[in-house]
């Protein structure tokens, strides 16, 4: 990789130690992936600034500290960029009722005033484009969270690799990323054709088909053919799945996405005799293989993953039509702080509690480890893929009507 | 048997227990750094335990929480002693990169025909420069 002469001087620590370790892992990490430079970034989602939570249980106090001192260090130099963040692992809402320690909760108060001190917005959001994060066609990111960064390449146009924690501080920091893969032309074309035969009638479907996706292109890029239009929420759940069956930072749907035009143009000719078709078949197969459990009682629904839009906020409320969730259910609806207080202000979250719906901001089982059910019922691939890893609890998928309706029931 | 790779990021010689996949895994989700064991039931993998072995994976997939559990299982003492990748993907690079686990890719002649779990090997890394996996 060829370091312009400022860079190299950073790199040798002639602006502290902090920054001369954020270059070496933006020049070793960009070298292995055959960056040839690094390359001024604009927007970044950062990751990991949060109070731990769960996440350290059973770990020693010296590495909490440790862990903790790590976080910190995040907050300790100006960024360059825009940066929002992606998802803390607490959430502040209901502190009582969750069992929310006051270490915690100070700690974490603190990080949002360290973290405003360097410029850093704790958005905490895995989907940041709904809190108004929309970066423009061809703008360069460094973007954490993969389902966002699929998101944002693909829906938007945008060119983000798939960051991590410590290559997006790094990035924030520094305003630079390595470029490679979807930050170069080179690395945005498409490597296998999905034809759709399915028909796609719920947000769930749409994951559906990003999963049978994302796990059959491996690390390459998906091509989705015949899709005649798609909604945003759809267009989330087709992304959240793809990144979590596969390696993919982006994918592309021909005459809807912003680069594909066209078939012909979005891939080579001979690439494009490998296809695969998408048929109802394989709908019920996908949504099949991550199902644990079919009959009996339900005990956790959840919707918001990626989180809720103030559209599907809406949508529960409507279809739960005055009735109660069931008192033996879960019922959790996560959605970014900045979505909450809109519904707040509309009415929506008055009514949801009310029907004993748990409206719940900045954060996610996953990310915080929290398991409140034995049996979860979701519209959402990726919580059910990695609950049950993370958490082991059960799992079905459903659509978004039918989680409301096995809700009130309180089972299958 | 022989194997010849890319360093990616070196470090001191290691002499450990290999565990092999032909599979991708991810490290947030999949992995449980508190112990060191694979989680994701949909691998072959499931129920491995990682700590202090020589990982040999195809690559990773899924989350960008990777690096962070990397870090976690450092911490709590259950990282892998080093990772072997076939495909460079940038979230295991990144982690291996940033709390310097030993990481070689593209292992030549294919490791997956002959290496089984449980055999002990010897890794050699250089930087910038060939890393070598001899089965002991």
């Amino acid at each position: 990789m060829r370091l312009a002469e400022g860079e190299k001087n950073i790199l040798h620590g002639s602006e502290g130690e902090n920054k001369a370790e954020y270059m070496r892992i933006l020049t070793q990490w960009g070298e292995a992936m055959g960056a040839e430079r690094l390359v001024p970034v604009e927007s970044v989602q950062v990751s990991g600034i949060s109070a731990p939570g769960k996440n350290l249980k059973g770990l020693p106090e010296h590495i909490v500290k440790q862990f903790r001192s790590k976080i910190e260090s995040f907050c300790m130099d100006r960024v360059k960029t825009n940066v929002c963040s992606h998802i803390a692992r607490i959430t502040l809402d209901h502190p009582i009722e969750r069992n929310l320690d006051l270490e915690e909760k100070n700690f974490h108060e603190q990080l949002i005033n360290k973290a405003r001190n360097v410029g850093i917005k704790l958005t905490f959001s895995c989907a940041p484009y709904l809190v108004g994060e929309i970066p423009i066609k061809n703008q360069i990111c460094a973007w954490t969270e993969s389902s966002a960064v699929v998101y944002i390449n693909s829906i938007f146009g945008a060119r983000s690799a798939r960051n991590g924690t410590e290559s997006a501080i790094s990035s924030a920091v520094l305003g630079l990323t390595p470029a490679f893969g979807p930050i170069l032309d080179k690395g945005r074309k498409g490597d296998l054709v999905i034809n759709v035969e399915a028909n796609l009638t719920d947000v769930s479907h749409w994951g559906a088909l990003g999963y049978y996706a994302g796990k059959n292109v491996g690390i390459g890029i998906p091509v989705i053919n015949d899709i005649k239009r798609m909604n945003p929420e759809e267009a989330k759940q087709l992304c959240a799945a793809a990144a979590t069956g596969g390696g993919a930072p982006m994918l592309h749907v021909v005459g809807i996405t912003p680069e594909a035009f066209s078939l012909d143009q979005i891939i080579e000719r001979n690439k494009r005799s490998n296809y695969l078709t998408f048929k109802n078949s394989d709908l019920e197969e996908t949504l099949h293989s991550l199902r644990t459990v079919d009959e009996g009682p339900v005990d956790w629904v959840l919707i918001g993953c990626p989180h809720a839009s103030l559209t599907e906020v809406a949508e529960i409320m409507y279809l739960l039509d005055g009735k109660k969730v069931n008192e033996h259910v879960n019922f959790e609806l996560w959605l970014p702080y900045a979505i909450k207080a809109m519904a707040e202000r509309l009415g929506y979250v008055s009514v949801l509690e009310q029907a004993n719906v748990k409206v719940l901001s900045d954060s996610c089982p996953l990310t915080s480890r929290e398991r409140t059910g034995n049996v979860m019922v979701t519209n959402s691939f990726k919580q059910a893929h990695y609950s049950q890893a993370l958490l082991g609890n059960q799992v079905n998928i459903k659509t978004t009507t039918e989680c409301v309706n096995i809700a009130i029931r309180g089972c299958f | 048997m022989r194997f010849i790779g890319n360093t990616i990021v070196a470090g001191e010689a290691i002499k450990a227990e290999i565990v092999i996949a032909k599979e991708r895994i991810s490290f947030w989700g999949g992995f449980d750094p508190l112990t060191g064991l694979i989680v994701d039931k949909t691998t072959q993998l499931y129920g491995e335990n990682i700590s202090n072995k020589i990982l040999i994976i195809q690559s990773t997939r899924g989350s960008s929480g990777a690096s962070n559990m990397l870090y976690i299982s450092k911490l709590s003492g259950f990282a892998p002693t080093a990772i072997i990748i076939q495909d460079t993907e940038s979230l295991a690079v990144l982690g291996c990169v940033a709390y310097k686990i030993p990481l070689v890719a593209h292992l030549t002649p294919d490791p997956f025909l002959t290496i089984k779990t449980g055999m002990i090997a010897e890794l050699i890394t250089k930087e910038h420069d060939k890393a070598c996996l001899s089965i002991l």
